[in-house]
């Protein structure tokens, strides 16, 4: 199956982000690890995405009602799960619980966005429906 | 939900691939509404019943207890 143009743009992307992520963690000493990570996690997924077809996803429309009604699921459970992380990063730092800099919760904020937005797609594609 | 899209398949000698590709859908999703898991869009279910020659009652079929 031909490559379409948003693939290589995702894969494009993906491949300077991982490049970003590597070279700034062998030239930066004072930027947080946490955002190098992040850059990186965000690089692979971009990678992933344009690969998509050649694994596993050969046949038939990319996405109809039903893949188009689970990434929403997905995206509102990754929101819901960042917006509870946030508030409580919020208590920990207004209880004086944790010392956290301004980088690292950013850092920190960006990481689980991803991770929960890719998790979720991958425990509802593989449930198959959200009702 | 309950669906007779299996029947209607066989009585036309129909894959799923190819009502998937009638209608403009995955295959997986043909599978989804056979097992009667998943909920179709009015539009999808008007092109399923119009791809099985069919109308939409016929193929979807509601329990009364449903909501």
């Amino acid at each position: 199956m031909k490559t379409t143009k948003t693939d290589k743009i995702m894969m494009g992307l993906g491949l300077v982000l991982c490049i970003c992520a590597v070279a700034l963690l062998m030239i930066s000493e004072t930027i947080d690890i946490v955002i190098i990570l992040a850059l990186f996690v965000a690089g692979v997924i971009g990678l992933i995405t344009g690969f998509s077809k050649y694994l596993g996803y050969r046949e038939g429309p990319r996405t109809d009602e039903r893949t188009r009604k689970l990434s929403a699921f997905a995206t509102t459970h990754s929101w819901f799960i960042t917006f509870v992380l946030v508030n409580i990063l919020f208590l920990l730092d207004y209880f004086d619980r944790l010392k956290i800099t301004v980088s690292q919760i950013l850092g920190l904020i960006f990481f689980v966005m991803l991770l929960t937005m890719v998790g979720m797609n991958v425990y509802f594609k593989r449930k198959g429906y959200a009702e | 939900m309950k669906t007779r899209i299996k029947e209607f398949r066989a009585r036309y000698d129909l894959a799923q691939e190819d009502l998937a590709k009638k209608v403009g859908v995955r295959r997986e999703t043909i599978v989804f509404l056979e097992k009667g898991k998943y909920n179709p869009s009015l539009r999808l279910a008007h092109d399923i019943a119009r791809a099985l020659k069919s109308r939409i009652d016929e193929i979807f079929i509601f329990e009364d207890d449903e909501n």
